[in-house]
């Protein structure tokens, strides 16, 4: 178990005021705020701010922290060990947590001030009655796929951590695995939801259910937009100017498009019914892009210079003033 | 560890959470889902009383509850921060969206 530096966690020093650790953790906890911070790591980088504060914002726990810190119980790699016969003196189950999620605090937190009792984050503003018996919460997870498998569907399995309460009433969590059939035609932003695979009923309570949000992952090709799938082709000069057959990849395999001669840089093709399925299913568009040999063929100079000489009226910088 | 095999659900356009669902599952009162309506924060899907809400309502719902539990922000600041935060995001889509489509012209 690693030693965690709450100070260092806040950016705060340890001879910091109370009122600097309050203005630190507001701070750090709005740019970490899960909802609102777009790094992967916020949800741990909160729970890690919570957890510091909760520590470092109440006097007893801080002198208790301190202690521990300045015995410097920690081994050469920086692990935590307690030091032989230590009790904490504080008490948690007794309301002691306030308003970090308890049920999230680390090992670390839990060897020095003990696990957090029946604590546990709940939303019920509005006064809720709670009895014991329960409908277990539901759980709500995100799950990325693969533009092919949202387009497909396919088998997914999938572990997540569900809390349960145990005997004594406090809050564990433990792995389960579920193998979802993921069914065809998926967008970005849909819910599943699996009957009963969410946290478990207390007493009589029905199961939570589980809530699926799903994503997209980015895909080397296909840019998604709506339900259409967006594909950039290189085309070369001559295609370009003379038109003809070509085949382009499409999400479900390779596909023969007719490029319209005199086809433009930048001009889109529509593939009727290739993007992704729905009712009525999107299409691909193409984009054309042009796109010259690295290595031009030692004939084909000559031949650039006559196209030069034949097309010297077309300027392509005129609406440049050039 | 033992792997459970489970059909699910795809709530599609069509589902609906009813009030009384969504205060369930969000674990708030309806009257807190209802403070967060006037404010624009949750929009009903139509007029119905009492009302009704698209399946993307709980995630909002969550959302605001989150906010308020954990930087204490105030109704009207919530539904700016919500409103803000929707834009951002949406910005954000677009702007991975037009570096995806620039990095083919590079």
């Amino acid at each position: 178990m690693d030693f965690k530096d709450y100070y260092r966690i806040l950016g705060v020093s340890d001879s910091a005021a109370p009122d600097d650790i309050k203005k630190a953790y507001r701070k750090l906890a709005r740019k970490y705020h899960p909802d609102v911070s777009k790094e992967s790591d916020a949800e741990a980088k909160f729970k890690e701010l919570g957890e510091a504060y909760e520590v470092l914002k109440d006097p007893q726990k801080k002198a208790e922290y301190d202690q521990l810190r300045s015995l410097g119980a920690q081994d050469a790699q920086g692990r935590f060990r307690p030091p032989p016969g230590w009790e904490s003196a504080s008490h948690f189950s007794s309301g002691g947590f306030t308003d970090a999620d308890a049920a999230h605090f680390s090992d670390f937190f839990e060897s020095i001030f003990g696990k957090g009792g029946s604590a546990h984050r709940t939303y019920n503003q509005g006064g809720q009655q709670r009895s014991f018996q329960m409908r277990g919460e539901d759980i709500h997870a995100s799950l990325a796929l693969f533009l092919e498998e949202a387009v497909t569907g396919g088998q997914r399995t999938i572990t997540l951590s569900v809390p349960e309460i145990d005997d004594r009433g406090l809050v564990t969590h433990r792995d389960k695995t579920l193998s979802v059939k993921i069914p065809p035609g998926l967008s970005k932003g849909q819910h599943l939801r699996l009957k009963g695979q969410g946290a478990p009923g207390i007493g009589d309570g029905e199961n939570g259910d589980l809530f699926i949000t799903i994503d997209i992952a980015p895909h080397p090709l296909f840019d998604i937009e709506g339900r259409d799938l967006l594909l950039t082709l290189p085309i070369t000069p001559w295609e370009a100017v003379r038109g003809g057959q070509i085949t382009v990849p499409t999400i479900k395999g390779k596909v023969s498009l007719k490029i319209p001669p005199g086809a433009l840089q930048g001009q889109k093709l529509r593939l009727k019914g290739k993007g992704l399925p729905g009712h009525p299913p999107g299409d691909q568009i193409v984009i054309l892009q042009l796109a010259l040999p690295e290595k031009a063929h030692p004939e084909s100079d000559a031949l650039y210079a006559k196209l030069a000489e034949l097309e010297s009226g077309f300027n392509p910088r005129a609406r440049l003033g050039v | 560890m033992k792997s459970i095999h489970q059909e699910v659900e795809i709530l599609g356009t069509g589902y609906i959470f009813s009030l009384k669902e969504l205060c369930l599952r969000g674990g708030v009162s309806a009257d807190y889902v209802l403070e967060l309506v006037a404010y624009g924060i949750l929009e009903p899907i139509d007029e119905n009383v009492p009302p009704r809400f698209e399946t993307s309502a709980l995630g909002r719902l969550r959302s605001a509850c989150r906010l308020q539990q954990d930087l204490r922000v105030n109704l009207p600041g919530l539904a700016m921060t919500l409103d803000l935060l929707d834009e951002v995001k949406q910005l954000r889509d677009e702007v991975i969206h037009l570096r995806r489509q620039l990095r083919h012209y590079q």
